[in-house]
């Protein structure tokens, strides 16, 4: 499926954050749905995979993004996403047993991917200032 | 791997912008093959080879050896 696509610009902002402002839109109006709206069973369920389309749009615009970048910049993402990823499993896991011990509250999922994401940009920039 | 790509580059009065758009790469990778940071594929090597219209080693070098 991603391999028959065209090229992606290469632009970040237009494809993979565009993506991901459709997709946070739509968990808005998700969870606003799920806690003010009177649906039934099914209505509810439809209304949690509201996030699904726009994030597999997100899915596919990261990937065509990725594939449009020449070697260097491919390189760049590829340690940044290495990085961000173990880190955000190390900082998950730490927050769990801490938890576990009584030492914090329960944080939500919102939590892990704003981590993952955040984590992810810190570790392009510095990543990238390395080849600089 | 030390090269020339800095020294042919002002030889043709290109920036490195000119070359990243012969090369299809982006500047910061012209930037980085230049400073050292980054060595290139070998696809990539040849590309500039051909750009420049050397052989390759004629414009990459293993560390140590005369440039």
């Amino acid at each position: 499926m991603f391999d028959s696509c065209p090229p992606a610009t290469g632009s970040f902002w237009n494809g993979p954050i565009f993506a991901a402002m459709l997709a946070g839109g739509a968990a808005i109006v998700s969870s606003a749905g799920l806690r003010y709206l009177e649906l039934s069973d099914t209505g509810r369920l439809l209304m949690a995979l509201l996030v699904l389309p726009p994030s597999m749009m997100f899915v596919r615009a990261m990937h065509r993004y990725v594939a449009s970048l020449d070697e260097l910049q491919q390189r760049i993402q590829v340690e940044a996403l290495a990085i961000s990823f173990s880190c955000t499993i190390v900082l998950l896991l730490t927050v769990e047993y801490v938890q576990k011990a009584g030492f914090a509250r329960s944080l939500d999922w919102d939590f892990a991917w704003g981590a993952m994401a955040g984590m992810y940009l810190a570790a392009r920039y510095f990543v990238a200032r390395r080849y600089t | 791997m030390n090269n020339r790509v800095r020294v042919l580059r002002a030889e043709r009065d290109w920036s490195q912008g000119d070359l990243a758009a012969r090369l299809g790469v982006s500047r910061q990778t012209v930037n980085a093959i230049e400073t050292g940071r980054y060595d290139p594929s070998l696809p990539l090597a040849f590309k500039i080879a051909e750009t420049f219209g050397l052989p390759i080693e004629g414009i990459f070098h293993p560390n140590g050896a005369e440039t």
